[in-house]
């Protein structure tokens, strides 16, 4: 099964962000497809367990979470994140990380710049005092004093500083071990603690919250919107794994034997999210606490829960086996 | 307390020759005009010292007394009704500051900041004694800090006149308190300079404790706003000075 759609653009800001400022690196040759399965980002799912609110998608630590994926695809990262009130020597170091990063070329990811999302800042000018940062709702500036009064309780960038040489068996063994992770809930959530549901977990919070007919208008669509478009890319993903991994050694037959077995179930998770979404369209959201509508979301739920559930051992397999080989290339 | 009088006395009748051009100095400094200040300083800092001096006999507390006396006079010209008063003024403040300190234990207090002790902010006398430990979020602490470090460099440089009046010190003040409107501004000085508990304040501006209240803490945000602006700007400048790039603008990201 192969799915027509726009694959440059995602509804999830941070890995389209981290894309983005990859684009500028030695490592431009990944694509969003990649970025999104190796960071995780195409398999998360961290659902509010009251309303199903919009904040779910990136109520993550935003540090820790992002450095992770910047790892897993090979490069050294800095984190700025001074909570507020910001001291005047916070401010000035978290503008310095922006300019050297930018001096390298490479934009800075930081978070609510124009929108609360992830985007990339790239560029600054220190005689207008004023950055240039773009996110999914704007392409414009915003100067120094307005970036160091952000409205969420933090001041948030990331820059990568180093490329360093990855093999593609530990590119793809560290993605593994955080689909897995967060799949069954043990990826740390710091101040987020167990406030959502995170991973195959998340499909049982949401269906209760259906059945309370409680969940948020917005919310809902929103989430849908983010992990259909989310699962659209873990099917694509595992579908070209196992399409390059044509190796003849064992790895490689195992890699695309699991990573096309796990690839249907995905298909499948990725179909449910689409009915979903025609349900609860974004922004409106339909009617989810109509009892009907939410009956029927029901179903496609759990019929997503099932198929994402098997899609997930694959992996949990293939990362247990992918845990004992480091050779970059292997004869036998 | 006799003998202070005669000499505040002997003091606000001398001077009087240049009364029109002191007049005009005075209308240049309320408007903002730090040279005529300095003028201004240039010509009264001894008389003042000798009156800070003759009340705590002490050389050293008596330079503290006049800077931070000077400081304040800086903050409150624009306060000061009829420019003729200026000298009497001044002096007044000195007075005001010569006792506070004896209060706090002549000498031997000298190091209290004034910002601190005044405001009644139930902060320990030391806290940001130690410039790593300024806590910038804390108003009172960057008051103290900013004035600290004034002191310190009029105690310790070979000019104190121009070390007393250094820009970016006096500025840093002058400029955190305009962000505000008048009355955040009045009710804020009157809270931090004016050493006023708030129930006072509410009775001088008519208003009830809870207003008060309401305006320290939302001027409290807003100096807050402009401490970073202004540190910003010093951070662009202190760039410029190094050397570093102005302006570094890649091709927009396709996301």
């Amino acid at each position: 099964m192969t799915i027509e759609r726009d694959w440059s653009k995602t509804w999830t800001s941070a890995a389209a962000a981290i894309h983005g400022a990859v684009s500028y690196t030695d490592k431009k040759h990944f694509t969003l497809t990649e970025v999104m399965g190796f960071t995780g980002h195409a398999f998360r799912m961290n659902i509010d367990p009251e309303s199903i609110n919009a904040a779910g998608p990136t109520s993550f630590p935003g540090g820790y979470i992002l450095r992770r994926n910047l790892c897993n695809l090979g490069f050294t990262s800095c984190l700025a994140d001074p909570p507020a009130p910001l001291t005047p020597d916070k401010v000035e170091r978290t503008i310095s990380l922006v300019q050297q990063s930018l001096d390298r070329g490479v934009p800075a990811i930081a978070f609510d710049l124009f929108t609360p999302e992830f985007g990339l800042i790239y560029g600054y000018d220190d005689d207008k005092q004023q950055f240039y940062a773009k996110d999914h709702a704007k392409d414009g500036t915003l100067t120094y004093a307005q970036f160091a009064d952000p409205k969420i309780d933090l001041l948030f960038v990331t820059t990568i500083s180093e490329s360093l040489p990855h093999s593609k068996y530990e590119t793809l063994r560290m993605a593994l071990s955080m689909i897995v992770d967060h799949a069954r809930g043990k990826e740390w959530t710091h101040v987020f603690g167990d406030k959502f549901a995170q991973g195959l977990a998340g499909y049982g919070a949401w269906i209760n919250v259906m059945k309370l007919r409680r969940a948020d208008e917005h919310g809902n669509a929103f989430n849908i919107s983010v992990i259909a478009d989310a699962r659209e890319f873990a099917a694509r993903f595992l579908r070209e794994l196992a399409f390059r991994w044509d190796g003849s050694n064992v790895v490689e037959r195992t890699v695309r034997k699991h990573a096309g077995d796990a690839a249907v179930h995905y298909e499948a998770v990725a179909v449910a999210f689409g009915q979903l979404r025609e349900l609860f369209p974004f922004p409106d959201g339909g009617q989810p606490k109509d009892p009907v509508t939410a009956d029927r979301a029901i179903e496609l739920l759990q019929q997503a829960q099932e198929a994402e559930t098997k899609g997930v051992e694959q992996l949990e397999q293939l990362f247990h086996f992918m845990k004992e080989y480091y050779s970059e290339i292997w004869v036998n | 307390m006799d003998v202070l009088a005669l000499e505040t006395a002997s003091m606000l009748s001398s001077g009087g020759g240049a009364e029109g051009q002191e007049r005009e100095l005075v209308e240049r400094a309320r408007s903002g005009d730090q040279e005529a200040f300095g003028e201004l300083v240039r010509r009264h800092r001894a008389k003042a010292l000798g009156l800070a001096g003759s009340l705590t006999k002490d050389v050293y507390l008596a330079e503290d007394i006049v800077q931070e006396a000077l400081i304040r006079a800086f903050l409150h010209l624009g306060t000061l009704t009829d420019s003729n008063r200026f000298i009497p003024w001044l002096h007044r403040i000195v007075r005001n500051q010569a006792y506070m300190k004896l209060r706090r234990g002549g000498p031997h207090g000298k190091e209290r900041p004034f910002v601190c002790f005044m405001s009644q902010s139930g902060l320990p006398a030391d806290s940001g004694r130690n410039e790593q430990a300024v806590d910038w979020s804390d108003i009172d602490c960057i008051l103290f800090h900013l004035t600290d470090h004034a002191a310190d460099e009029a105690r310790n440089g070979q000019n104190p006149e121009q070390y007393l009046l250094r820009q970016e010190v006096l500025q840093s003040i002058h400029m955190l308190i305009r962000c505000l409107n008048k009355r955040e501004r009045d009710i804020f000085e009157a809270r931090f300079f004016g050493e006023l508990p708030p129930a006072e304040i509410a009775d001088l501006f008519d208003t009830t404790t809870a207003n008060v209240y309401n305006t320290l803490s939302r001027s409290r945000v807003k100096l807050q706003k402009e401490r970073i602006r202004i540190s910003i700007s010093l951070y662009v400048q202190r760039r410029a000075s190094l050397g570093l790039p102005r302006r570094r603008i890649l091709t927009p990201p396709l996301i």
